[in-house]
Protein backbone atom coordinates (compact mmCIF):
# COMPACT_ATOMS: atom_id res chain seq x y z
CA UNK A 1 0.00 0.00 0.00
CA UNK A 2 2.69 2.46 -0.92
CA UNK A 3 1.59 5.92 -1.91
CA UNK A 4 2.67 6.65 -5.47
CA UNK A 5 0.93 9.88 -6.43
CA UNK A 6 1.92 13.06 -4.62
CA UNK A 7 0.99 16.74 -4.81
CA UNK A 8 3.38 18.98 -6.74
CA UNK A 9 6.08 20.61 -4.57
CA UNK A 10 4.78 24.09 -5.48
CA UNK A 11 1.38 23.20 -4.10
CA UNK A 12 2.94 21.81 -0.92
CA UNK A 13 4.97 25.01 -0.57
CA UNK A 14 1.77 27.09 -0.70
CA UNK A 15 0.21 24.67 1.80
CA UNK A 16 3.19 25.00 4.14
CA UNK A 17 2.59 28.76 4.16
CA UNK A 18 -1.14 28.45 4.78
CA UNK A 19 -1.96 30.20 1.53
CA UNK A 20 -4.52 27.74 0.13
CA UNK A 21 -8.28 27.47 0.64
CA UNK A 22 -9.24 25.32 3.62
CA UNK A 23 -10.69 22.55 1.45
CA UNK A 24 -7.43 22.27 -0.48
CA UNK A 25 -5.35 22.37 2.69
CA UNK A 26 -7.52 19.66 4.22
CA UNK A 27 -6.92 17.32 1.28
CA UNK A 28 -3.20 18.05 1.40
CA UNK A 29 -2.98 17.63 5.17
CA UNK A 30 -4.69 14.25 4.94
CA UNK A 31 -2.21 13.14 2.29
CA UNK A 32 0.82 14.47 4.18
CA UNK A 33 -0.31 12.70 7.33
CA UNK A 34 -0.05 9.35 5.55
CA UNK A 35 2.95 10.10 3.33
CA UNK A 36 6.38 10.21 4.93
CA UNK A 37 7.88 11.51 1.69
CA UNK A 38 5.67 14.61 1.64
CA UNK A 39 6.02 14.97 5.40
CA UNK A 40 9.77 15.35 5.03
CA UNK A 41 9.29 17.77 2.15
CA UNK A 42 6.84 19.85 4.20
CA UNK A 43 9.32 20.00 7.06
CA UNK A 44 11.88 21.48 4.67
CA UNK A 45 9.37 23.86 3.13
CA UNK A 46 8.33 25.09 6.57
CA UNK A 47 11.97 25.62 7.43
CA UNK A 48 12.39 27.73 4.27
CA UNK A 49 9.18 29.62 4.99
CA UNK A 50 10.34 30.32 8.54
CA UNK A 51 13.61 31.82 7.27
CA UNK A 52 11.77 33.92 4.73
CA UNK A 53 8.78 35.01 6.81
CA UNK A 54 10.58 35.57 10.10
CA UNK A 55 13.61 37.16 8.46
CA UNK A 56 12.51 40.76 8.98
CA UNK A 57 11.75 42.69 12.14
CA UNK A 58 9.45 45.57 13.05
CA UNK A 59 9.95 47.57 16.22
CA UNK A 60 7.30 47.24 18.87
CA UNK A 61 6.35 48.94 22.09
CA UNK A 62 7.71 47.45 25.34
CA UNK A 63 4.24 47.63 26.85
CA UNK A 64 3.29 44.64 24.71
CA UNK A 65 5.53 42.37 26.77
CA UNK A 66 3.98 43.59 30.01
CA UNK A 67 0.50 43.02 28.64
CA UNK A 68 1.49 39.52 27.64
CA UNK A 69 3.07 38.72 31.02
CA UNK A 70 -0.28 39.46 32.65
CA UNK A 71 -1.91 36.84 30.47
CA UNK A 72 0.62 34.06 31.06
CA UNK A 73 -0.98 32.81 34.22
CA UNK A 74 -4.46 32.63 32.73
CA UNK A 75 -5.60 29.14 32.02
CA UNK A 76 -4.56 28.22 28.50
CA UNK A 77 -7.37 28.66 26.03
CA UNK A 78 -7.35 25.01 25.10
CA UNK A 79 -7.56 23.69 28.66
CA UNK A 80 -11.28 24.34 28.89
CA UNK A 81 -13.84 21.57 28.82
CA UNK A 82 -15.08 22.65 25.38
CA UNK A 83 -12.95 20.44 23.19
CA UNK A 84 -13.74 16.85 23.99
CA UNK A 85 -11.92 14.22 22.03
CA UNK A 86 -14.32 12.87 19.43
CA UNK A 87 -15.48 9.32 19.93
CA UNK A 88 -14.46 6.66 17.45
CA UNK A 89 -17.91 6.78 15.87
CA UNK A 90 -17.60 10.53 15.31
CA UNK A 91 -14.44 9.98 13.29
CA UNK A 92 -16.26 7.76 10.87
CA UNK A 93 -18.09 8.21 7.67
CA UNK A 94 -20.79 5.69 6.86
CA UNK A 95 -22.11 5.17 3.37
CA UNK A 96 -23.77 2.27 1.63
CA UNK A 97 -23.54 0.20 4.81
CA UNK A 98 -19.78 0.58 5.09
CA UNK A 99 -17.96 2.65 7.71
CA UNK A 100 -14.66 4.37 7.07
CA UNK A 101 -12.33 5.89 9.65
CA UNK A 102 -11.26 9.30 8.44
CA UNK A 103 -7.65 10.47 8.40
CA UNK A 104 -6.94 12.59 11.45
CA UNK A 105 -6.87 15.86 9.50
CA UNK A 106 -10.39 15.22 8.18
CA UNK A 107 -12.00 14.11 11.41
CA UNK A 108 -13.29 17.55 12.33
CA UNK A 109 -15.19 17.46 9.04
CA UNK A 110 -17.22 14.40 9.95
CA UNK A 111 -19.77 16.61 11.70
CA UNK A 112 -20.16 18.95 8.73
CA UNK A 113 -20.81 16.41 6.03
CA UNK A 114 -24.07 17.15 4.27
CA UNK A 115 -26.49 14.44 3.25
CA UNK A 116 -25.39 11.84 0.73
CA UNK A 117 -26.86 12.43 -2.70
CA UNK A 118 -27.07 9.81 -5.34
CA UNK A 119 -25.48 10.67 -8.68
CA UNK A 120 -26.52 7.90 -10.98
CA UNK A 121 -27.17 4.46 -9.63
CA UNK A 122 -23.78 3.69 -8.09
CA UNK A 123 -22.18 7.00 -7.18
CA UNK A 124 -22.89 9.01 -4.02
CA UNK A 125 -21.57 12.38 -3.02
CA UNK A 126 -21.73 14.47 0.15
CA UNK A 127 -20.52 18.04 0.38
CA UNK A 128 -18.56 19.43 3.28
CA UNK A 129 -19.48 22.96 4.22
CA UNK A 130 -16.35 24.96 4.93
CA UNK A 131 -17.95 28.30 4.14
CA UNK A 132 -15.64 28.99 1.22
CA UNK A 133 -16.37 29.68 -2.41
CA UNK A 134 -12.84 29.29 -3.75
CA UNK A 135 -12.83 25.52 -3.46
CA UNK A 136 -15.44 22.97 -2.64
CA UNK A 137 -14.80 19.73 -0.78
CA UNK A 138 -16.97 16.64 -1.17
CA UNK A 139 -16.73 13.02 -0.28
CA UNK A 140 -17.36 10.79 -3.25
CA UNK A 141 -18.26 7.14 -2.93
CA UNK A 142 -18.17 5.04 -6.08
CA UNK A 143 -19.45 1.50 -5.92
CA UNK A 144 -17.46 -1.34 -7.48
CA UNK A 145 -17.46 -1.80 -11.28
CA UNK A 146 -18.65 1.75 -11.92
CA UNK A 147 -17.60 4.30 -14.50
CA UNK A 148 -17.79 8.05 -13.90
CA UNK A 149 -18.83 9.71 -17.18
CA UNK A 150 -15.94 11.01 -19.24
CA UNK A 151 -15.21 14.60 -18.29
CA UNK A 152 -12.78 17.46 -18.30
CA UNK A 153 -12.53 20.09 -15.60
CA UNK A 154 -13.80 23.63 -15.41
CA UNK A 155 -11.08 24.35 -12.90
CA UNK A 156 -8.91 22.25 -10.65
CA UNK A 157 -9.86 18.80 -9.44
CA UNK A 158 -7.94 17.41 -6.48
CA UNK A 159 -8.64 13.85 -5.46
CA UNK A 160 -7.43 12.03 -2.38
CA UNK A 161 -8.25 8.34 -2.28
CA UNK A 162 -9.38 7.37 1.20
CA UNK A 163 -10.29 3.74 0.65
CA UNK A 164 -10.19 1.24 -2.18
CA UNK A 165 -8.72 2.23 -5.51
CA UNK A 166 -9.78 3.92 -8.71
CA UNK A 167 -8.27 3.92 -12.18
CA UNK A 168 -8.35 6.15 -15.20
CA UNK A 169 -6.52 6.30 -18.53
CA UNK A 170 -3.32 7.43 -16.84
CA UNK A 171 -3.03 5.29 -13.78
CA UNK A 172 -4.21 3.46 -10.71
CA UNK A 173 -4.78 5.42 -7.55
CA UNK A 174 -5.08 3.84 -4.16
CA UNK A 175 -5.40 4.79 -0.53
CA UNK A 176 -3.40 7.94 0.17
CA UNK A 177 -2.77 8.79 -3.48
CA UNK A 178 -3.30 12.42 -4.42
CA UNK A 179 -4.06 13.64 -7.93
CA UNK A 180 -4.36 17.14 -9.32
CA UNK A 181 -6.04 17.63 -12.70
CA UNK A 182 -7.31 20.71 -14.52
CA UNK A 183 -8.79 22.00 -17.80
CA UNK A 184 -6.08 20.25 -19.80
CA UNK A 185 -7.06 16.78 -18.63
CA UNK A 186 -9.91 14.64 -19.86
CA UNK A 187 -10.50 11.32 -18.18
CA UNK A 188 -12.95 8.62 -17.29
CA UNK A 189 -12.32 7.25 -13.81
CA UNK A 190 -13.64 3.78 -12.96
CA UNK A 191 -13.61 1.35 -10.10
CA UNK A 192 -12.91 -2.37 -10.32
CA UNK A 193 -13.85 -5.08 -7.86
CA UNK A 194 -14.17 -2.84 -4.79
CA UNK A 195 -15.87 0.44 -4.00
CA UNK A 196 -13.77 3.57 -3.66
CA UNK A 197 -14.13 6.48 -1.24
CA UNK A 198 -12.42 9.75 -2.14
CA UNK A 199 -12.25 13.30 -0.97
CA UNK A 200 -12.49 15.63 -3.96
CA UNK A 201 -11.86 19.35 -4.06
CA UNK A 202 -13.16 21.29 -7.05
CA UNK A 203 -12.64 24.94 -7.90
CA UNK A 204 -15.22 24.77 -10.73
CA UNK A 205 -17.75 22.22 -12.00
CA UNK A 206 -16.75 19.25 -14.12
CA UNK A 207 -17.54 19.37 -17.84
CA UNK A 208 -18.82 16.06 -19.16
CA UNK A 209 -17.56 15.27 -22.63
CA UNK A 210 -18.75 11.76 -23.54
CA UNK A 211 -21.75 11.21 -25.82
CA UNK A 212 -24.07 10.44 -22.93
CA UNK A 213 -22.21 12.51 -20.42
CA UNK A 214 -22.88 15.68 -22.38
CA UNK A 215 -26.51 15.21 -21.55
CA UNK A 216 -25.48 15.43 -17.93
CA UNK A 217 -23.96 18.89 -18.19
CA UNK A 218 -27.20 20.60 -17.22
CA UNK A 219 -27.08 18.54 -14.04
CA UNK A 220 -23.59 19.67 -13.19
CA UNK A 221 -24.66 21.58 -10.19
CA UNK A 222 -25.19 18.21 -8.61
CA UNK A 223 -21.47 17.70 -8.77
CA UNK A 224 -20.50 21.17 -7.73
CA UNK B 1 21.47 42.31 19.36
CA UNK B 2 19.45 39.27 18.44
CA UNK B 3 21.94 38.08 15.85
CA UNK B 4 23.86 36.73 18.85
CA UNK B 5 21.02 34.50 19.90
CA UNK B 6 21.70 30.92 18.93
CA UNK B 7 19.17 28.25 18.10
CA UNK B 8 20.48 26.18 21.00
CA UNK B 9 19.82 29.01 23.43
CA UNK B 10 16.26 29.37 22.17
CA UNK B 11 15.69 25.62 22.39
CA UNK B 12 16.98 25.75 25.92
CA UNK B 13 14.59 28.61 26.69
CA UNK B 14 11.64 26.63 25.36
CA UNK B 15 12.67 23.69 27.53
CA UNK B 16 12.78 25.96 30.58
CA UNK B 17 9.33 27.31 29.77
CA UNK B 18 7.99 23.80 29.40
CA UNK B 19 9.52 22.41 32.57
CA UNK B 20 9.64 25.42 34.90
CA UNK B 21 7.25 28.04 33.49
CA UNK B 22 10.31 30.30 33.41
CA UNK B 23 9.35 33.91 32.64
CA UNK B 24 12.95 34.97 32.14
CA UNK B 25 13.31 32.41 29.39
CA UNK B 26 10.01 33.61 27.94
CA UNK B 27 11.39 37.15 27.97
CA UNK B 28 14.31 36.04 25.79
CA UNK B 29 12.00 34.20 23.40
CA UNK B 30 9.82 37.31 23.25
CA UNK B 31 12.78 39.60 22.57
CA UNK B 32 13.90 37.45 19.68
CA UNK B 33 10.59 36.59 18.06
CA UNK B 34 8.13 39.42 18.78
CA UNK B 35 9.63 41.90 16.27
CA UNK B 36 9.86 39.17 13.65
CA UNK B 37 6.32 38.04 14.26
CA UNK B 38 5.12 41.61 13.99
CA UNK B 39 6.76 41.95 10.56
CA UNK B 40 5.17 38.63 9.52
CA UNK B 41 1.76 39.69 10.86
CA UNK B 42 1.97 42.99 9.08
CA UNK B 43 2.69 41.19 5.84
CA UNK B 44 -0.28 38.86 6.39
CA UNK B 45 -2.85 41.43 7.47
CA UNK B 46 -1.51 44.81 6.32
CA UNK B 47 -2.68 46.23 9.62
CA UNK B 48 -0.85 47.05 12.85
CA UNK B 49 -3.59 45.96 15.22
CA UNK B 50 -3.97 42.51 13.70
CA UNK B 51 -0.20 42.17 13.44
CA UNK B 52 0.06 42.77 17.20
CA UNK B 53 -2.77 40.34 17.88
CA UNK B 54 -0.83 37.74 15.91
CA UNK B 55 2.31 38.46 17.97
CA UNK B 56 0.47 38.06 21.26
CA UNK B 57 -1.55 34.98 20.38
CA UNK B 58 1.45 33.27 18.83
CA UNK B 59 3.67 33.86 21.85
CA UNK B 60 0.92 32.83 24.26
CA UNK B 61 0.62 29.57 22.34
CA UNK B 62 4.38 29.15 22.52
CA UNK B 63 4.12 29.63 26.32
CA UNK B 64 1.26 27.15 26.66
CA UNK B 65 2.47 24.51 24.23
CA UNK B 66 6.24 24.64 24.56
CA UNK B 67 6.15 21.01 25.75
CA UNK B 68 5.16 20.00 22.22
CA UNK B 69 8.41 21.32 20.79
CA UNK B 70 10.89 18.58 19.91
CA UNK B 71 14.42 19.86 19.28
CA UNK B 72 15.25 16.67 17.37
CA UNK B 73 12.58 17.41 14.79
CA UNK B 74 12.80 21.11 14.02
CA UNK B 75 14.61 24.36 14.71
CA UNK B 76 12.88 26.65 17.22
CA UNK B 77 12.26 29.25 14.52
CA UNK B 78 10.54 26.66 12.31
CA UNK B 79 8.30 25.60 15.17
CA UNK B 80 7.44 29.18 16.13
CA UNK B 81 6.71 29.88 12.47
CA UNK B 82 4.27 26.93 12.47
CA UNK B 83 2.51 28.35 15.51
CA UNK B 84 2.29 31.77 13.82
CA UNK B 85 1.13 30.32 10.48
CA UNK B 86 -1.62 28.39 12.25
CA UNK B 87 -2.65 31.45 14.22
CA UNK B 88 -2.74 33.55 11.07
CA UNK B 89 -4.77 30.91 9.20
CA UNK B 90 -7.37 30.81 11.99
CA UNK B 91 -7.50 34.59 12.30
CA UNK B 92 -8.14 34.91 8.57
CA UNK B 93 -10.92 32.34 8.67
CA UNK B 94 -12.47 34.05 11.68
CA UNK B 95 -12.33 37.40 9.90
CA UNK B 96 -14.15 35.92 6.95
CA UNK B 97 -16.72 34.55 9.44
CA UNK B 98 -16.14 31.00 8.26
CA UNK B 99 -17.29 28.09 10.38
CA UNK B 100 -14.56 27.02 12.77
CA UNK B 101 -14.90 23.39 11.86
CA UNK B 102 -11.36 22.88 10.84
CA UNK B 103 -8.78 24.75 12.84
CA UNK B 104 -5.22 25.11 11.65
CA UNK B 105 -3.95 22.82 14.41
CA UNK B 106 -5.99 20.03 12.83
CA UNK B 107 -4.30 20.63 9.50
CA UNK B 108 -0.79 21.24 10.80
CA UNK B 109 -0.31 19.52 14.17
CA UNK B 110 2.20 21.40 16.32
CA UNK B 111 3.69 18.27 17.81
CA UNK B 112 5.71 16.20 15.43
CA UNK B 113 3.80 12.98 14.96
CA UNK B 114 1.55 13.56 17.93
CA UNK B 115 -0.99 11.45 16.10
CA UNK B 116 -1.97 7.97 17.08
CA UNK B 117 -1.74 6.91 13.50
CA UNK B 118 1.80 7.44 12.32
CA UNK B 119 1.99 5.72 8.95
CA UNK B 120 2.94 2.36 10.24
CA UNK B 121 4.03 0.95 6.90
CA UNK B 122 6.89 3.43 6.86
CA UNK B 123 7.95 2.54 10.38
CA UNK B 124 8.13 -1.15 9.89
CA UNK B 125 10.02 -1.19 6.61
CA UNK B 126 13.53 -2.52 6.81
CA UNK B 127 15.26 -5.21 8.75
CA UNK B 128 13.11 -4.75 11.79
CA UNK B 129 10.09 -5.78 9.77
CA UNK B 130 10.65 -9.53 9.68
CA UNK B 131 11.35 -9.72 13.37
CA UNK B 132 8.23 -7.73 14.13
CA UNK B 133 6.05 -9.76 11.81
CA UNK B 134 7.16 -12.91 13.59
CA UNK B 135 5.42 -11.56 16.69
CA UNK B 136 2.02 -11.68 15.03
CA UNK B 137 -0.40 -14.59 15.11
CA UNK B 138 -0.33 -16.45 11.78
CA UNK B 139 -3.63 -15.12 10.48
CA UNK B 140 -2.62 -11.51 11.07
CA UNK B 141 0.88 -11.98 9.69
CA UNK B 142 -0.46 -13.49 6.48
CA UNK B 143 -2.66 -10.48 5.88
CA UNK B 144 0.06 -7.97 6.69
CA UNK B 145 2.53 -9.70 4.38
CA UNK B 146 0.12 -9.72 1.47
CA UNK B 147 -0.73 -6.06 1.88
CA UNK B 148 2.53 -4.49 3.00
CA UNK B 149 5.08 -6.78 1.42
CA UNK B 150 3.35 -8.04 -1.71
CA UNK B 151 1.51 -4.74 -2.22
CA UNK B 152 -1.90 -6.36 -2.65
CA UNK B 153 -5.16 -4.56 -1.98
CA UNK B 154 -7.32 -5.61 0.96
CA UNK B 155 -9.88 -6.92 -1.52
CA UNK B 156 -7.29 -9.03 -3.34
CA UNK B 157 -6.06 -10.34 -0.02
CA UNK B 158 -9.58 -11.30 1.00
CA UNK B 159 -10.10 -13.19 -2.25
CA UNK B 160 -6.79 -15.01 -2.01
CA UNK B 161 -7.36 -16.08 1.56
CA UNK B 162 -11.02 -16.84 0.97
CA UNK B 163 -12.20 -14.66 3.87
CA UNK B 164 -14.61 -11.70 3.90
CA UNK B 165 -13.19 -8.20 3.35
CA UNK B 166 -14.29 -7.21 6.84
CA UNK B 167 -12.15 -9.98 8.33
CA UNK B 168 -9.10 -8.73 6.43
CA UNK B 169 -9.77 -5.22 7.65
CA UNK B 170 -10.07 -6.23 11.27
CA UNK B 171 -6.95 -8.41 11.06
CA UNK B 172 -5.02 -5.48 9.62
CA UNK B 173 -6.24 -3.24 12.39
CA UNK B 174 -5.41 -5.72 15.14
CA UNK B 175 -2.01 -6.43 13.65
CA UNK B 176 -1.11 -2.76 13.32
CA UNK B 177 -2.19 -2.09 16.88
CA UNK B 178 -0.02 -4.92 18.07
CA UNK B 179 2.98 -3.76 16.03
CA UNK B 180 2.52 -0.21 17.23
CA UNK B 181 2.56 -1.40 20.83
CA UNK B 182 5.85 -3.15 20.24
CA UNK B 183 7.37 -0.14 18.52
CA UNK B 184 6.39 2.13 21.38
CA UNK B 185 7.72 -0.29 23.93
CA UNK B 186 11.09 -0.33 22.20
CA UNK B 187 11.69 3.41 22.23
ZN1 LIG C 1 3.15 12.36 -0.77
ZN1 LIG D 1 -11.86 14.46 -13.12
Amino acid sequence: MKIKHHPAPAMLAAHAQGLLPTATSAALAAHVEACSYCQALCDELEQDAAKEQLGQSMALDDSLFDALLLRLDDAPADAGPAKEAPTAAQNQLTINGESFTLPRALRPLAGRVGSWRRLGSKVWSADVDLGEKAAKASFLYIDSHTRIPKHTHGGEELTLVLSGHIKDESGRYQEGDFTHLDQQHEHQPYTEDAPCLCLTVLTAPLVFTGPLGRLANPLLRLFF
Amino acid sequence: RDSNVSGDQLANDLAQIASGRCKKAFGRVFAYFAPRLKAFGYKQFGNEQLALELVQETLLTVWNKSHLYDPEKAAVSTWVYRVARNQSFDMMRRQAARPETLMADDLWPLASQESDDVPIDEQILGDQARALLALLPDAQRQVIEKIYVEDKTQQETALELGVPLGTVKSRVRLALERLKEHLHRED
